[in-house]
């Protein structure tokens, strides 16, 4: 049944992928902007400035284009990027791995740093401690990544001297050895997973935490306590399971979200990723590109919920018959 | 558990230290730090500053160029040519190799990768940045060079150019990095642009690469076989790619690079303090300049008539813009003075060819009142608005967005021609967009900024012929003017050519067809250690192969 529905799901998502390109494809080449520009020289005449446009193929009608596209990427093949002067896949899979790697640290760090602190705060509702945790995580929260990036770098780097402030590795780590190298490329990552992963551990956080107060004030869990059921048998067996919900739903949103890149902590620790491609991409009108990372983010935005919603059947198996995956 | 855990955090941070290199460089590296990665180490593609400077240092032209501060000029010499000669008429010149320099791969370097890199960046399949630029050669149709025709090749190490009759041939069309011919003779010309990152790199100059780590870093060793390595040259030299300019400066101020670019005047003014850096600028090389339609752009486009702008076609009312902005608050404000007034589209650093008896428009709003009450504009409802018959002086600024410079200057800008009974909008367009609306010409005024290149070009710029020069975008058009221009490039002579290129500035001066505000150093931050370097019109990055790092 699970394997019928995902297998349904499948095929809408790659129908909505498709809409989703041949909406950026058209979105693109409306907007304005050229990509020959930069590969002209103001020495070139007229004619020649039109030979180097006509070699992007992007005077041709518009329709035309759209049907060289379509049959491109039925053939499989996204084209060639204008800039990397490479097939876009080759591109894409350069950044994608540390994007993927990227983005599931951070997830995993900030589902387990929320986790923890909302059981913690479930035993202290209200309590000062519960309160205090309330509040900072709203402040954490609202606060923008480019400040805390900012911040920590200031903090870390230059006060501090412990941490570099760009880059995944040090100049010439092939001389280090592997433990080295590995402490090398942690000591570079922990800076930007810090600032990617706090403000979304907040809002784990608050999230999970008042689910769990919700819970808590449900009858099923007055009647569960009068017949003597222990505070943690209750909280793990019947109130996360519900609480737990919700909040794999937006887990599911974020970690897509995460995948898709991080440009403002890319640009601000010069990180490799999926996001800087992208706005590169888009400044400078590779339209092949732009396409690409569209679709590289649109996969794992459409992989990241189908995740999420595969953890909520597994949690509840009434999602199955409610249609979640339907 | 809790033992562990704190075990763990202790040998951390022993090991902190450790691994974080960087922080303390070694004598034998420097890291540069650059904005945004390069896109090709080709120079067949090497379209940017920094690809350009990355490239200098893998592979070798015929000749090399130091800037000459005294005639402001470039002095030109000798690099993987050993010698050369003109012919009496200046129609051929004849070049002798040096027989020492290797390719990486160990073939010799000789006349046929010479040849070959002719070829290649001549011809339209490979669609290198120098495509079309060959115009004192002799060329196909399709604008390849011709082979038989210009190159007479006498032994592996010598060989002669031929150009074209009635061209004006000069070194600069001889300076182009030279390629390995024996590798790209085997991939067909199409295929060279897409295969280019499937091949290593095959280079002949004073550096080799190491490492690219896109998006990161490239890194260059010395080739210490090369004819350019001198003892203690810098063994490495990295470019670190940094996008943020805030993350960039920290690691400057930290010690983490030794040399960055593009320094904010505040900035520089704040790190003139320090004791570790030297803020050198580069002088001369960028202008920004509001440009006014002289021509209705609309009239032009749909029936190529060329009748004067509503506003901006009178020299006098351009001449009262100028007049009316505050340039030298705008400099001293905002650029902290490091920079100086433009007058013309030549700058001062072309020593010999600079028409230094011009003396900038000063900020004057009552001139700038006369001139216009003089074409007409007169405040005659009395709202503060001039008006010309029914015609009300109001127009818009575009200045593109991203660039706080321009940003700060459209502010002062505006305030000053309010003051003068003009009504104007300041709107910000995103760069692409921008760029694409003033290139076809969809603008009535705007901001901008053009880079100059060495040896100064002005024709594309300024000749009145639209389709042929599309960067006359303000639509300037003078008859003398168009006459010197036509000249110049036939004139040999360079005392003739000087006094050419003076009298042209003073028609710019008098037309005024745009407002030219002013020249922008691009301020440079180095380490002190950094020995041998020169930052100059040329750049900062410059034949680096000659720095040394101070023990």
């Amino acid at each position: 049944m699970i394997a019928k529905a995902v297998i349904k799901r499948i095929f809408y998502s790659l129908v909505v992928l498709f809409l989703l390109i041949t909406f950026l494809f058209f979105l693109i080449r409306l907007a304005p902007g050229n990509p020959a520009d930069k590969f002209i020289s103001p020495k070139l005449n007229a004619e020649l400035v039109h030979q180097t446009e006509n070699s992007f193929g992007i005077n041709e009608p518009l329709h035309v284009q759209y049907l060289k596209f379509v049959s491109s990427v039925f053939s499989g093949s996204l084209g060639i990027s204008y800039t990397y002067r490479i097939p876009v896949e080759k591109v894409v899979l350069q950044f994608l791995p540390f994007t993927v790697f990227f983005a599931l640290t951070s997830f995993l760090l900030q589902i387990f740093c929320s986790v923890l602190l909302a059981l913690f705060s479930a035993n202290k509702i209200n309590k000062p401690v519960d309160k205090l945790l309330a509040a900072s995580s709203l402040i954490i929260y609202a606060v923008p990544s480019f400040f805390t990036g900012v911040f920590l770098i200031y903090i870390f780097s230059v006060q501090l001297n412990l941490f570099p402030s760009s880059g995944v590795s040090s100049f010439g780590n092939e001389s280090f050895t592997w433990v080295e190298r590995l402490i090398d490329y942690s000591l570079h990552l922990i800076l930007p997973i810090l600032t990617l992963s706090l403000s979304g551990a907040a809002m784990f956080y608050k999230y999970l935490r008042d689910e769990i107060e919700i819970e808590y004030q449900k009858p099923f869990v007055r009647f569960l306590k009068s017949h003597g059921y222990e505070e943690k048998v209750i909280l793990r067996k019947h109130i996360l399971p519900n609480a737990l919900n919700p909040f794999v739903s937006v887990a599911g949103v974020e970690l897509g979200a995460l995948l898709s890149g991080a440009v403002i902590t890319e640009v601000i620790f010069g990180l490799p990723g999926m996001g800087r491609l992208t706005l590169e991409a888009v400044l400078s009108r590779d339209y092949p590109l732009v396409i690409g990372c569209t679709l590289a983010s649109g996969v794992m935005v459409i992989a990241a919920n189908l995740f999420a919603d595969l953890v909520k059947a597994f949690l509840d198996k009434r999602t199955l018959q409610g249609g979640v995956l339907q | 558990m809790k033992n562990f855990g704190i075990a763990l955090v202790v040998i951390s941070f022993v090991l902190f230290p450790s691994c974080n290199k960087e922080k303390n460089p070694s004598n034998e590296r420097l890291i540069i730090a650059i904005s945004s990665d390069v896109e090709s180490l080709n120079p067949l593609y090497s379209f940017t500053y920094f690809e350009g400077a990355v490239t200098e240092l893998l592979y070798l032209s015929l000749v090399q160029h130091n800037w000459n501060y005294e005639h402001g000029e470039l002095d030109t010499s000798p690099m993987l040519a050993e010698a050369y000669e003109w012919s009496n008429d200046s129609s051929s010149i004849k070049i002798k190799l040096r027989r020492d320099v290797y390719w990486s791969d160990g073939e010799i370097v000789d006349a046929g990768d010479v040849v070959a890199s002719f070829i290649l960046y001549s011809h339209p399949d490979v669609q290198s940045r120098l495509y079309g630029m060959f115009k004192s050669f002799y060329l196909k149709n399709d604008l390849t060079i011709d082979k038989e025709k210009t190159f007479t090749v006498e032994t592996p190490f010598s060989f002669t150019i031929n150009f074209k009759e009635d061209s004006n041939p000069s070194l600069m069309d001889i300076d182009i990095p030279v390629l390995p011919g024996h590798i790209f003779s085997a991939i067909p010309f199409n295929e060279i642009a897409q295969k280019e990152k499937e091949l290593a790199p095959i280079t002949n100059g004073a550096y080799q690469l190491k490492t690219w780590n896109k998006n990161q870093s490239i890194i260059l060793t010395s080739n210490k076989n090369s004819f350019l390595h001198q003892t203690g040259s810098i063994d490495e030299i990295v470019f670190s790619v940094v996008p943020d300019y805030n993350s960039r400066l920290t690691q400057l101020k930290n010690g983490e690079v030794q040399l960055m670019e593009d320094i904010r005047p505040d900035d520089a003014q704040r790190l003139k303090t320090s004791g570790d850096l030297i803020i050198a600028p580069i002088e001369g090389r960028e202008y920004d300049y509001i440009g006014w339609s002289n021509i209705d752009m609309n009239e032009y486009k749909k029936n190529g008539k060329k009748i004067p702008h509503k506003i901006f076609g009178s020299a006098s009312v351009r001449k009262a813009l100028t007049h009316a902005i505050n340039r030298v608050e705008i400099l001293s404000e905002y650029f902290n003075n490091f920079g100086q007034i433009a007058v013309g589209p030549a700058a001062p650093i072309f020593k010999d060819l600079y028409n230094s008896s011009i003396t900038p428009y000063p900020f004057d709003p009552g001139i700038a009142k006369q001139l216009l009450k003089s074409e007409g504009w007169k405040d005659a409802d009395g709202d503060g608005i001039l008006e010309k018959g029914k015609e009300r002086f109001l127009f818009t600024i575009y200045i593109p967005s991203g660039n706080p410079a321009r940003d700060f200057a459209s502010k002062v800008i505006q305030n000053n021609l309010k003051a003068i009974g003009a009504d104007v909008k300041i709107e910000k367009l995103e760069s692409g967009v921008f760029f694409e609306k003033m290139f076809n010409r969809e603008l009535e005024a705007w901001i901008a900024g053009w880079s100059v290149p060495i040896p100064i070009e002005l024709k594309v710029y300024w000749h009145s012929n639209l389709t042929e020069n599309p960067l006359n975008i303000a639509g300037f058009a003078n008859e003398q003017a168009d006459e010197l221009l036509e000249k110049l490039p036939l004139v040999k002579e360079t005392e003739i050519k000087n006094r050419m290129i003076k009298d042209f500035q003073n028609i710019i001066h008098q037309e005024e067809p745009v407002t030219f505000l002013y020249w922008i150093d691009n301020l440079t931050a180095h380490s002190k250690m950094i020995e041998g370097i020169s930052v100059s019109p040329l750049g900062a990055v410059h034949h680096t192969w000659k720095w040394k790092i101070k023990k």
